[in-house]
């Protein structure tokens, strides 16, 4: 029997243009949001291309200089263009490598933060400095929000399901086929039972269908393309429950039951995140980066003052170091120094970030719980995840930035120390510190899983309550 | 008389009405919910980034002593400032650095985005009184009003008015007047409350007259969608339908059509990568003085030439430190080309927004939006007009600096320094931001559209109740 009703929700649902409409519709957001994702990581990945084809071009035309001076076939006058300097290559403005963050395809899927995430570092001595082509992005844009996948699923998605399910019984009743059904010789609980199951495969299977494509369009992964499906229809799972306790537990007319779908939509999708954001900015502000800034500025007039004392630490530690007076230090005597108060400069900067930061994670900490007043936050939460766009996963990068920065700027700072000039056979070891950082999605704690998992025994709980109810409706 | 009569009728029966007083009542908590948090949010920022100037330049006037050039080096930082009515319209103030550090020799672009200390789920949205105003009311006024017209048709009283001699286009202004009252009863006590923030003593008086043209821009946009309710109410026949087919509406207005506008503009005009723009702009520097740089071909070139002009034959018998005037002559041909390529950039954006505008025909919401975030200075144009006065501010401020180290230091002498007398004497950077001239030229063409959006929808209004069918 619950193959009839299969074959009849089928044909229910390929009968009605409305349904045709809606399939269309969510189709077409669909493929405009893989089409949307999809350029979001050509446009990255193209750019990337461009700059490790100019840093490639770049350290040949170094390679062969370097040969050249080293085997006097060349003059240079100028250190700070001489590319056999550790200086000029390791420290300097014009010097400096280009790591970049190799977009991952999963990107497609949720643009997350990955809009303003730089496309590379330019590693220097004691520093990393962002190469940030959002820089030149229009923030208008940036500000109404990517039209990506995870948007269609988050918020077009639940509207779907609703549009399916709204009239689920009144429907019937409206019709006056509840009557009918009633009057049939089986079970008419076990009618229904298999009638809003079978409607349920046919709308999972119906996001299904039309997931795949679009995901694959997108080149979206297939393990990642699966779990996203996962996600949504434990979404749509959410959504068709929601719809049927308001089914059962007003037993209203259609127009109702549509209406407090969309309720139950705007409250959840669009008002409860605005909302929890602004909770947690409440409760736990995020600090304000301009005394951040003046801080660490502060740090620098700081260490300036300081700086006879710490130098007088410094050529007591390095009795082998002769010390002059100002005016008669050479640049590699000032260089000397400026390794000594850079380190310890990076080390006091390196606390007052991580008091920045730590607020910074607080704030976010807030808004994760806060996931739990909606389950939109919880998949929206889990797609970033996936697609490697969420805060956790642009931590982890800048750990491994952090550790990458700190073995290039080592190894200059030694060469010169060492008075070792560079050679060309050195430019591949160079190249070797700079090489791609693949941006694969950070471990992930399941809260958002959870959460939805929360939200999902939520949405049953009031049919089981409603049990004795619906017996006396059916 | 008539139109009167019904307008009166139709307020009646909508205040008597319980989803109106449930959805008044939802929507006011809303909206005091998003005054309060907008509040504490202006005035933070407003605070924080007050005392951040001050220490700043707290910092630069109290600097160790050094050669001017190298204060040049050293920098300062300067905010961006904060308007009273970004309480109302945060605009993209999130998605705009909040700091700009001002040095010699280049243009910095503005770091610390607000939105980037926010984890991914804060682009889900934030709840501002322009949200609860340009988002959320239309639903209001779609739950009040989907039915005006075919509640009517579906209990008879359509045909009951025709045929007393009623004229559609009375009824259409009736229903419009009764609707737009009610919706008047909600939107004046809310626009007058969300002027809270400009109670504040230092608030100009053109922050008013912005208020005061974003609170009409509203009342525009709503009475847009008054329209839009009676048009969808009078040619579906089923009330349900008329509900679901506005609730479509909204959905592709308010959600689908913002987003997809932006992405296609941004595709059709595409804004450079950092790589094409910082080339572009290496190449215009690179054609022109290099301060640092004296025997780069400019700067021979602009060498010879001055040296002929002042009759002498080297540099150190010029009347004045060759070093800084130099310095000077590369600075001013930096910040040319700085200023050409931000402006270039500005155009794209400018292209993107004639997109969004475009796109308005199918959604006054992107209307509101500009209007709104013009007048409250929380747009891309006031943006630009601070980075615009920060350049200008920083070629000033090095100006100083090399003319000081022309005048008063000899030639080839980099050791001799300046001390904190002379650096508290340089120019501060004092910024007011556009005024309302400028604002109105801004926001004259979405303004002009919405108003055009509310009267094209009132005349096809008008037309179709023309042609309305008693059942």
């Amino acid at each position: 029997m619950f193959a009839l009703q299969l074959q009849y929700e089928w044909k229910h649902l390929l009968r009605s243009p409305v349904s045709w409409l809606l399939i269309l519709f969510l189709g077409a957001a669909m493929a405009f949001g893989a089409y949307n994702g999809r350029k979001h990581v050509t446009h990255r990945q193209a750019s990337i291309a461009e700059l490790q084809q100019a840093q490639a071009e770049k350290f040949t035309a170094l390679a062969t200089e370097a040969d050249s001076i080293i085997k006097g076939l060349k003059k240079t006058d100028r250190w700070w263009l001489d590319p056999t300097n550790p200086l000029a290559i390791g420290a300097l403005r014009r010097g400096g490598g280009t790591l970049v963050l190799k977009p991952t395809p999963e990107q497609a899927l949720a643009t997350g933060m990955s809009d303003l995430q730089p496309e590379a570092f330019i590693l220097r001595i004691g520093e990393q400095h962002p190469h940030n082509s959002s820089d030149y992005d229009n923030p208008a844009r940036l500000a109404l929000g990517a039209f990506d996948l995870a948007f269609v699923i988050v918020y077009l998605l639940p509207l779907f399901v609703i549009a399916f399910t709204y009239n689920l019984l009144s429907g019937e009743r409206e019709q006056g086929t509840l009557a009918l059904l009633l009057s049939q010789p089986v079970e008419a609980r076990q009618v229904f039972v298999f009638k809003l199951v079978a409607r349920f495969v046919w709308l999972s299977l119906l996001i299904a269908v039309l997931w795949w494509p679009a995901a694959a369009w997108a080149g979206i992964p297939a393990s990642v393309t699966a779990q996203a499906l996962g996600v949504a229809l434990l979404y749509n799972l959410f959504w068709f429950l929601l719809s049927l306790a308001i089914n059962l537990t007003w037993q209203q007319g259609s127009a109702f039951n549509a209406l407090a779908g969309i309720g139950a939509w705007l409250m959840l999708v669009v008002i409860m995140p605005a909302v929890v954001n602004m909770l947690a900015e409440k409760a736990r502000p995020v600090p304000s980066r301009a005394s951040y800034e003046n801080d660490l500025r502060e740090l620098d007039n700081q260490l300036e003052k300081e700086r006879p004392a710490l130098l007088d630490a410094y050529y007591a530690a390095n009795p082998q170091l002769e010390r002059k007076p100002d005016e008669e230090k050479t640049s590699r005597d000032l260089w000397l120094e400026s390794f000594y108060i850079g380190d310890i400069l990076k080390e006091r900067a390196s606390r007052v970030k991580a008091e920045y930061n730590e607020k910074v994670q607080h704030h976010a900490d807030l808004v994760r719980q806060l996931m739990l007043l909606s389950p939109a936050l919880a998949v929206y939460d889990r797609l970033t995840a996936l697609a490697g766009t969420n805060r956790a996963t642009q931590l982890a990068i800048q750990t491994q930035l952090e550790a990458k920065e700190h073995k290039w700027s080592e190894w200059f700072k030694s060469r010169y120390i060492a008075n070792q000039p560079l050679s060309s056979a050195d430019y591949p070891v160079i190249q070797a510190m700079v090489a791609p950082l693949e941006q694969k999605p950070a471990a992930y704690d399941h809260r958002g899983l959870l959460w939805l998992c929360v939200h999902l025994v939520l949405a049953v709980l009031p049919m089981a309550l409603l049990r004795r109810q619906a017996a006396v409706l059916i | 008389m008539t139109v009167i009569t019904i307008a009166r009728q139709e307020l009646r029966s909508i205040v008597r009405e319980r989803r109106f007083q449930v959805a008044a009542l939802v929507l006011s908590a809303l909206f005091a919910l998003s005054l309060y948090g907008a509040w504490d949010y202006y005035a933070s920022l407003k605070r924080q980034h007050t005392e951040a100037a001050r220490i700043a330049r707290n910092q630069w006037d109290n600097q160790e002593p050094k050669n001017p050039h190298s204060a040049a080096h050293y920098g300062t930082y300067v905010f961006k400032p904060v308007y009273p009515l970004s309480f109302f319209d945060r605009g993209i103030d999130a998605f705009t650095g909040n700091t700009l550090f001002l040095e010699g020799h280049r243009m910095n672009e503005a770091q610390h985005r607000a939105i980037a200390d926010r984890g991914e789920l804060a682009r889900l949205g934030v709840l501002t009184p322009a949200f609860v105003l340009g988002i959320l009311f239309p639903l209001f006024i779609i739950v009040l009003a989907f039915n005006t017209i075919t509640g009517e048709r579906e209990n008879g009283n359509l045909r009951l008015l025709l045929a007393q001699g009623v004229q559609p286009a009375a009824l259409f202004v009736g229903k419009g007047l009764g609707l737009g009252l009610a919706v008047l009863s909600l939107a004046l006590p809310f626009l007058l409350v969300g002027s809270v923030g400009l109670l504040l003593p230092e608030v100009e008086q053109q922050h008013w007259i912005r208020y005061g043209l974003m609170a009409l821009a509203y009342l525009v946009y709503l009475g847009c969608f008054v329209h839009l309710a009676l048009i969808v109410s009078a040619l579906v026949r089923r009330a349900n339908v008329a509900l679901v087919a506005l609730l479509g509406l909204w959905i592709l207005m308010c959600l689908i059509a913002p987003k997809a506008a932006a992405e296609y503009a941004a595709w059709k005009y595409p804004t450079p990568t950092r790589q094409s723009y910082q080339k572009a702009v290496k190449k215009d520097l690179e054609e022109g003085v290099d301060g640092h740089d004296p025997s780069g071909e400019y700067s021979k070139k602009l060498e010879q030439e001055t040296l002929k002009q002042y009759g002498v034959s080297t540099v150190d018998s010029l009347p004045f430190n060759w070093d800084g005037f130099i310095m000077q002559k590369g600075e001013e041909h930096e910040t040319y080309v700085f200023q050409k390529h931000k402006d270039k950039l500005l155009a794209i954006y400018q292209q993107q927004q004639g997109v969004l505008e475009t796109a308005a025909l199918l959604s006054p919401y992107l209307l509101v939006n500009l209007s709104s975030q013009r007048l409250a200075g929380t747009d891309v144009h006031t943006y630009h007009n601070f980075l615009a006065a920060a350049e200008k501010y920083r070629v000033e401020l090095i100006g100083e600096l090399n003319n000081d180290l022309m005048l008063n230091f000899k030639y080839g002498d980099w050791k001799g320094t300046r001390d904190r007398a002379f650096f508290a004497s340089n120019k501060k950077f004092e910024y007011e931001g556009p005024d309302l001239v400028q604002a109105w030229r801004v926001s004259r063409p979405s303004l002009v559209l919405l108003a055009g959006w509310y009267l094209l929808s009132g005349f096809i209004g008008l037309l179709i109740l023309q042609r309305i069918k008693p059942v």
